[in-house]
């Protein structure tokens, strides 16, 4: 496993996927928080609120990319079957990618303590940045960045292509953080099933998370949708088994 | 059935099972930590036994919403939701809350407008300096 892990980790940073998905990260939240119209400056409070409700978005397309290449570049060069009869499980391959991932997610996120510490120095005295509201969601954003990178694994060991695994991966970032929230707010459950639909999915929890509350109950569906998606890229790699 | 395809669908409904068990049993059983500065989003102990005890859902209705808002009243509609979503979890989902922009009202909106001004909601013109002038909502 730790084999696996280093090698992926050597691949993320000799290659140039690393360094762009960082890049264009940061270009983005940076011109979203200081430069372009709704910015802090006009906004005029000492909060990241704004880049809390884009960061998601962004990782929708940029995890994908991130674990893309895993499984299916793996089986467009025919190497998954090399390290398939090596004697390692399947479990310890998945894992070992998926820290290796998950270790990248942390390196980028760490680095957005900088948007952090500028607000903190930029704000007022009397009107200080509230530490521990942003605290929390620092903890949410980190629990849906890793919950995006088990979907972008799964899709990628689902297909042979890295095209087809980036755009399904988006797709089911895209259904698992959004798209329970908008059928919610169909008015055919307005009033009564809304709330249960809305906590199937990825956005009402990170919201919860978000505003500095941190509730078991976010923590453990955040847990088990990684689990689950996990579970579902170990059968895909099994398949092979199936006939 | 080949064995593999069996034993995969065995994990997979197990697992599956297993999340479902753990995600009801962390519903009614769960710890919160208030981060925020002020516990914003704590409840008094009253409040919340008097939202685990109601009996009927309520509705709440929030007439803050619309295309343009100023961000001071982003924000307020933000903090509105955010408390009314406490609410809500303390409230076995007994609490339903929506947030109307009346201005896109287009049945009777003259009607409804007039319902709400006789149950003392007022319309307010206000003023937001920005770069290009003044804006009014």
């Amino acid at each position: 496993m730790t084999a696996i892990y280093k090698k992926e980790i050597n691949l993320f940073f000799s290659s140039i996927i690393g360094y762009l998905t960082m890049l264009v990260f940061f270009i983005v939240l940076g011109l979203n928080l200081f430069i372009f119209q709704g910015n802090i400056f006009e906004g005029g409070y000492a909060t990241l609120e704004n880049f809390f409700t884009l960061a998601p978005w962004i990782l929708i397309f940029l995890i994908p990319a991130i674990t893309m290449r895993s499984f299916a570049d793996e089986k467009q060069a025919g190497t998954l079957e090399f390290l398939l009869t090596k004697p390692i499980t399947d479990t310890q391959i998945i894992l070992g990618k998926y820290f290796a991932a998950l270790t990248l997610w942390l390196f980028i996120f760490i680095l957005t303590f900088t948007y952090f510490f500028c607000i903190k120095l930029l704000s007022l005295e009397n009107a200080p940045l509230d530490i521990g509201a942003t605290l929390g969601s620092y903890i949410g954003l980190f629990f849906l960045g890793s919950v995006f990178i088990a979907i972008g694994l799964f899709s990628s060991s689902i297909s042979k292509s890295q095209i087809v695994a980036f755009l399904l991966g988006v797709f089911l970032c895209y259904l698992m953080y959004d798209a329970f929230f908008q059928l919610s707010s169909l008015s055919v459950f307005s009033g009564k099933l809304d709330y249960y639909i809305q906590s199937f999915g990825l956005g009402a929890h990170y919201e919860s998370i978000s505003r500095g509350v941190v509730d078991s109950r976010d923590i453990i569906y955040f847990i088990s949708i990684v689990t689950l998606f996990l579970i579902l890229c170990r059968t895909s790699l099994e398949s092979r088994k199936w006939n | 059935m080949n064995y593999y395809l069996k034993k995969s669908i065995y994990t997979l409904i197990l697992s599956l099972l297993v999340v479902i068990v753990i995600n009801i049993i962390s519903n009614n059983v769960f710890l919160r930590w208030d981060l925020t500065a002020e516990k914003r989003y704590t409840l008094t102990p009253a409040t919340k036994k008097l939202l685990s005890n109601l009996k009927q859902n309520v509705e709440v209705e929030v007439y803050l919403e619309g295309k343009d808002l100023p961000a001071g009243m982003k924000r307020l509609k933000k903090e509105t939701r955010e408390l009314l979503q406490e609410f809500r979890s303390y409230s076995n989902g007994k609490i339903t809350y929506k947030f109307i922009d009346v201005n896109a009202i287009k049945k009777d909106k003259e009607k409804k407008i007039e319902a709400l001004v006789q149950k003392g909601v007022k319309p307010i013109n206000l003023e937001v300096n920005t770069n290009s002038g003044f804006v009014e909502n």
